[in-house]
């Protein structure tokens, strides 16, 4: 469970798709989704999300807005019984769907195909 | 399963049978899954849409292997199918209504339906006639498991099941009931209900769902919030509820019978005389009648047409169901016309299967 208590910290990607964590007032008119390109303002404006990764990148600005309509900012439900990855997940199998969105966008379905099998080994791994 | 053999059968939700039938109409519940891999709906491309539609089309067929759903590519239907489906209660109107690559997967008996690229890229959807929420709940979960098994979707442990919309987001789960409460609506009681329900977290819509107008008395009674819950308290808290309010209109029916008897009676004989009558009739104008036959029938203040017939007539009379039956597309005043024409046959057919039923029933003579 993530700390409830602790200053807002908010998940920055960089174009290799590590991650930094930054303390911060963060300015969320100036967001943006490294993955799918959605701002903070667009999601303001239409009220949808662009991406499931939108949650972190979004998430001090989407906190007080549970909040206010779920009255509740943890999950409480069912889980996945087999997790392979969740979103708060970073690092190399993040890095792969960067490859693969952008092999998929250039149309290079070999090398997309590629990626994927490589993708499924690694959640295979963190499954198992 | 062809669309056209779907018409002329009620479908699952006006079935009519079920625990606490004669209000409870039907039970529902909803999932929001989505992919981990991909951007929402509308954020995605096309080549990302047809990609997550193969990838669920493949995992769907792969758990249904034994008992096959049966797939419609809802981008592909004419509009007319589409608002068939919405009329069923098979696809939503934002499915209907959507652009690019979508489908939809229906169990033949209409029970589940997977709607694929809505809003989100998975809606699973259990529905049952009369009053059976736990069993939809018990039902859709392990079919979500399936599915779990084969895909990643996407999660988190802090906000759990990701949605395009965060009013979705934890559960991802929407739990309903239909009811049809007349004589709540008729004592005008029914506002103060609402507000009872508003102030546990419930919602009321209409028969269509969000923003659709409570036509024919129908109510939906849902969840309003996702997070925060376990599906489990989330079903609870309707099951507290559904009793008290089928409670509160079986009081008020009764009171209608005890202090007025002579209105009421002579107010669904009415509404009786002109569903047999009428020359042209508007959807709206029909479900109105319909309801107001529909507790005359429980309230034996009919008897001469069985609830089933009526059941039908509800589903049977609307736009798209009407075109399919007539084998045409009708516009405007024909539809009415068709419409009116339509319901003076059935129910002439169901008063003669009516009396021929009195007739060998032993009780009866």
């Amino acid at each position: 469970m993530p700390p409830t208590g602790s200053p807002m910290m908010l998940m920055v990607v960089t174009k290799q798709g590590t991650a930094l964590m930054s303390n911060s007032t963060v300015d969320l008119a100036k967001l943006r989704c490294p993955d799918c390109g959605t701002t903070y303002l667009d999601f303001r404006r239409t009220g949808r999300l662009g991406c499931p990764y939108d949650y972190v990148v979004f998430r001090s600005g989407l906190l007080p807005l549970l909040d206010r309509v779920q009255r509740a900012k943890q999950h409480r439900g069912k889980r996945p019984r087999i997790l392979r990855e969740t979103i708060e997940d970073h690092g190399e199998i993040r890095g792969l769907r960067l490859r693969l969105k952008q092999a998929v966008e250039a149309e290079d379905y070999i090398q997309a195909s590629q990626i994927r099998d490589l993708i499924r080994s690694k959640e295979r791994q963190n499954g198992s | 399963m062809d669309l056209n053999d779907l018409a002329t059968r009620n479908g699952e939700w006006l079935r009519g049978d079920g625990s606490e039938a004669d209000i409870v109409i039907s039970s529902r519940v909803r999932l929001a899954r989505n992919l981990a891999d991909f951007p929402f709906c509308s954020r995605g491309g096309e080549l990302e849409k047809r990609e997550i539609e193969t990838q669920l089309r493949r995992t769907i067929t792969e758990i249904n292997a034994e008992k096959p759903l049966v797939f419609f590519d809802v981008g592909h239907l004419t509009s007319l199918d589409r608002q068939f489906l919405v009329e069923r209660q098979l696809i939503s109107r934002e499915h209907a209504s959507a652009e690019g690559s979508r489908s939809v997967a229906i169990a033949p008996e209409e029970d589940i339906s997977l709607m694929v690229n809505e809003e989100d890229h998975l809606r699973l959807q259990v529905l049952h006639s009369g009053y059976s929420i736990r069993q939809c709940w018990e039902t859709i979960n392990k079919l979500d498991d399936a599915i779990e098994e084969k895909v990643s979707y996407a999660f988190s442990e802090e906000f759990g099941y990701l949605t395009a919309c965060p009013t979705n987001v934890g559960t991802g789960m929407r739990a309903s009931v239909m009811l049809h409460l007349p004589a709540l609506a008729m004592t005008k009681q029914i506002d103060r209900v609402f507000r009872a329900l508003q102030k546990i977290q419930l919602a009321v819509r209409g028969l269509y769902g969000e923003g659709s107008q409570a036509s024919g008395d129908f109510y939906q009674i849902s969840n309003n919030i996702t997070l925060g819950k376990t599906e489990e308290e989330i079903i609870s808290n309707i099951e507290v509820v559904v009793p008290t309010i089928v409670n509160y209109e079986r009081t008020a029916r009764r009171g209608l019978i005890k202090e007025n008897k002579q209105t009421l009676h002579d107010r669904v004989s009415r509404a009786y005389g002109t569903l047999r009558s009428a020359q042209t009739i508007s959807s709206e104008e029909t479900m109105q009648l319909l309801s107001s036959v529909r507790m005359g029938v429980n309230l034996n203040l009919i008897e001469d047409v069985g609830i089933d017939l009526i059941n039908d007539l509800f589903i049977h009379s609307q736009p798209a169901h009407l075109q399919k039956l007539e084998g045409k597309e009708l516009e405007g005043e024909d539809r009415n016309v068709a419409r009116a024409s339509y319901l003076r046959r059935r129910l002439a057919e169901g008063r003669t299967n009516g009396e021929k039923r009195a007739n060998i029933d032993p009780s009866a003579q």
